[in-house]
């Protein structure tokens, strides 16, 4: 115990490494995206910096909602799966006669999504099987599901679709601001406050951190895991709608690589701030850290694994540099030192 | 057996940042002598022992082994040299046996493939030189906590040891494992004519062991004396020569026969438990058991985290029901605080969230849910002073406070809850330091004041014996027997717990 204090004193000691060890994600992004824009004059226009912000919308929405069930200390391996559910639901809803009715098409996928995340969390929580079984279980049945309502291939610009189908994903606000992210930062938004000014998402993270601990505050673990499955549900499902209206279409097989890139995002973050733990902050930057890299490397005309070294590089070289401030400043490696000498 | 001693430390410093942990240590260790050091948490009893096996590295003094000086820079150096160390957390391989676990690290191969024979023999020969019976080839999670200790010991003996360091060794035994093992320390120090430093909060297992007892205070040996010129008043004094104790007042209670916390019944896992509980306002009564023995698990059944079968019980004259959770029962002013301290913490918290995170329901969040951040500040504020915790700033992490101050912040905030009436205090002082100790106690008194009905859950006797105005004894999930203070009994009260006293009638009320 008197050893842990004294690290943590060490490392207040000397605010600048953990300032650095704390933001360093944030500084990182903004120096990328200086070093783009040196580069590149082309990529620090509005209208560019507009586009990254677009093509992080999907990634980022459904990153927010896995960051929530992960800070539950529980995890969804059926996110891709409600990406495509919220793509195909809405498709096929707006292909049919009766349902013509853009919003009463988006209430329903919300309200099917919903039913998906309580599935989750009744297969998890009620029967007991372990998160990670049991959403792959429901992801490959609704998988399933999806390829039947949309008769395998998927339905793509439909007759039957209203022509604003495309305005979520392909539209812009006066003219200049894509949708996608105007829908992303509208979701952030209401998800940054939901998560760190309410008492709600304050409990969602107390169950993470500690269930043991819930029990005798009174604040019931289950019922924070069932609110985390039914938001990454819903906003992944949303991501997904997104996506169609960009693609135009709906496929059971679009949220794959939304899924893998979301983790990517909320693995990011975990180094953002809060040390070590899940949170929507954190993945928002990550989100925005691939974005960035991806749209700069494409303008310098890279060739697509060169944006998987880069990416792969920069975080380990990042995650080395913050441990070796850390160590230092433990006073560790002058140790190692001494026992050399 | 020459008069060089086995171990002599002289002037050893270690700093680290902002502290000194410890200043000019110098200590000898004879062969055939059992050394006990004792002092409160953070005196520099473990620093002391890690410089001896390595772990650190002393900025001043010297360490002599035989007569010869040596510098120690490695564990495993320190190993090869003979000091070994039994650390306090078990570090067996639960799986495997008992031989495979002494010979961990050191195998005998033979062509390259284990050679469990030679294995077998070379742990049966450590265990017949220490005088033990333990069979070489049961599995070790088989075994109970004690034999598990010895098995511990036996690995340390598989290196030959000069110098035994035994960290708490005791902490992770029950009440009748204890006594067999002291013995067993006392019996290979003298046959195997050992060096062994004994590190123990318990004084009493400490004047029971040991041949010399020396005193840690704030980084300083301030006392080196032979047992017998000493006594456990003179001890606690020279450890605790910075802080003022005043001397525990228990206030007599005047029983009125009307309980705010009434358990007729309260059964769980499907057996057939017999609790009856009664508690008064103003009234400390202690729940005295072995871990297991029902006293946390029938109040986690009143408390709502544990389900029961059956339940009847009255809070403050109204009943609860079978089915409730924690929730309903703080608004109804019973809080219980966890038995582990880290059951009761938000580890990457600040002290703030941790105390506020108690109270979003009504006090620090809006009707909407929106949390009031200054509020909470200002609240966080008031209880960690009205609790005296010592704290740099309320952003800092709860894991940078000691052990004790972590407690006053969760029994400070259990106090804060609306209406509380009853606390439910499970192991309040384990792990603790006296002084700390002592101001728990002095709490817990100042709550019976205050007029509400505590229940004190404790594993140590003494501490009960000291400020409880009523014992229940509980032996196998039954409440056993009954004691007021002024029938306290501590031989009676012990055999209760060990089920070996004569059947006596248990009343509640």
């Amino acid at each position: 115990m008197s050893e842990q204090t004294k690290i943590y004193q060490a490392e207040r000691e000397n605010p600048f490494v953990s300032f650095v060890s704390s933001y360093f994600l944030l500084l990182f992004t903004a120096a990328l995206a200086v070093f783009f824009g040196l580069r590149n004059p082309q990529f620090l226009k509005v209208r560019n910096l507009l586009n990254i912000l677009s093509s992080a919308c999907i990634m980022g929405i459904a990153g927010i909602g896995i960051t929530c069930i992960n800070a539950a200390n529980e995890m969804d391996f059926a996110a891709g799966t409600e990406v495509a559910a919220g793509a195909c639901v809405m498709a096929w809803l707006l292909s049919q006669h009766w349902c013509r009715n853009y919003f009463l098409a988006f209430a329903i996928t919300i309200a099917v999504l919903i039913c998906f995340g309580l599935l989750n969390a009744f297969i998890n929580i009620r029967i007991g099987v372990p998160a990670f079984i049991a959403t792959l279980g429901t992801s490959y049945v609704v998988k399933g599901f999806l390829k039947a309502l949309v008769s395998g291939q998927g339905i793509f610009n439909n007759k039957m679709w209203p022509p604003y189908f495309t305005f979520l994903g392909q539209g812009y606000l006066f003219g200049i601001i894509p949708m996608p992210a105007v829908v992303l930062v509208i979701i952030a938004v209401v998800m940054l406050i939901y998560t760190e000014r309410t008492r709600s998402g304050r409990y969602i993270y107390a169950v993470g951190i500690n269930p043991a601990a819930c029990k005798y505050l009174g604040i019931s673990a289950d019922k924070q895991r069932v609110k985390g499955f039914v938001i990454c549900s819903v906003l992944c499902g949303i991501g997904g709608i997104v996506n169609g209206s960009m693609l135009n279409g709906g496929m059971a097989t679009m949220g794959d690589s939304t899924f893998m890139l979301g983790l990517t995002a909320l693995m990011w973050g975990v180094m953002f701030m809060r040390k070590g733990v899940f949170n929507v902050p954190g993945t928002l930057i990550g989100t925005l850290f691939i974005a960035i890299i991806n749209n700069g490397m494409t303008m310098l005309g890279a060739t697509g694994y060169a944006k998987d070294f880069v990416q792969g590089g920069m975080l380990l070289v990042a995650v080395c540099i913050v441990s070796v401030m850390k160590l230092r400043s433990s006073g560790f490696l002058r140790r190692k030192k001494e026992k050399k000498q | 057996m020459s008069d060089t001693p086995i171990l002599r430390v002289r002037n050893l410093t270690k700093r680290f940042p902002g502290t000194v942990a410890n200043n000019s240590i110098s200590l000898e260790v004879h062969a055939g002598e059992v050394v006990s050091i004792v002092g409160e948490n953070g005196a520099g009893k473990s620093t002391f022992c890690k410089m001896l096996t390595g772990v650190y590295h002393p900025d001043e003094g010297e360490i002599e082994l035989n007569g010869e000086k040596i510098v120690i820079d490695s564990p495993i150096l320190s190993m090869k040299k003979g000091i070994v160390m039994v650390y306090q957390e078990r570090n067996l391989v639960s799986g495997i046996t008992v031989a495979e676990n002494v010979c961990l690290g050191h195998e005998i191969t033979k062509g390259g493939l284990l050679d469990r024979a030679a294995m077998h023999r070379a742990a049966e020969e450590v265990r017949d030189r220490l005088g033990l019976t333990i069979p070489v080839d049961a599995i070790v999670k088989d075994l109970g906590a004690g034999e598990q200790q010895l098995v511990e010991i036996m690995r340390a003996f598989y290196a030959n040891p000069k110098l035994l360091i035994l960290d708490e060794p005791t902490a992770s035994l029950s009440e009748s494992e204890v006594e067999p093992f002291l013995e067993f320390v006392k019996q290979i120090r003298s046959r195997m004519n050992m060096a062994v430093i004994f590190i123990s909060h318990k004084l009493d297992e400490v004047f029971h062991v040991s041949d010399r007892i020396a005193v840690f205070t704030d980084g300083q040996c301030v006392l080196t004396e032979k047992t017998e010129n000493l006594t456990v008043e003179k001890c606690i004094s020279a450890m605790l020569r910075n802080h003022e104790i005043s001397a525990l007042e228990v206030k007599p209670h005047e029983r009125t026969g009307e309980n705010i916390l009434e358990v007729r019944e309260c059964r769980y896992e499907g057996k057939n438990q017999r609790i009856r509980v009664g508690v008064e306002r103003g009234e400390i009564v202690g729940f005295y058991g072995l871990v297991g023995s029902g006293r946390t698990e029938s109040m986690e059944c009143v408390f709502g985290i544990r389900p029961c079968d059956v339940l009847d019980a009255d809070l403050d004259g109204a009943p609860i029901p079978v089915k409730h959770n924690s929730m309903q029962m703080l608004e109804r002013g019973l809080v219980m605080t966890p038995e582990r301290r880290a059951n009761g913490i938000f580890k990457t918290y600040s002290l703030t969230k941790n105390i506020d995170t108690m109270f979003m329901r009504k006090k620090l969040a809006s009707r909407a849910g929106f949390i009031d951040f200054r509020k909470c500040a200002q609240f966080a504020g008031q209880v960690l002073d009205e609790n005296g915790v010592k704290y740099k700033s309320q952003e800092q992490l709860i894991t940078t406070l000691s052990g004790g101050n972590m407690q006053k912040v969760i029994i400070g905030r259990s106090l804060r809850v609306d209406g509380v009436k009853v606390l439910i205090l499970d192991e309040p002082t384990v792990g603790m330091d006296i002084g700390a100790k002592y101001e728990v106690y002095q709490k817990i008194l100042d709550m019976a004041e205050g007029d509400l009905g505590v229940i004190f859950i404790s594993s140590e006797l003494d501490e009960l014996l000291a400020i409880c105005h009523r014992i229940y004894v509980y032996a196998d999930g039954d409440i056993y027997a009954e004691f007021d203070r002024e029938h306290f009994d501590k031989e009676e009260i012990l055999s209760a717990a060990m089920r070996q006293g004569a059947e006596r009638q248990v009343s509640a009320g």
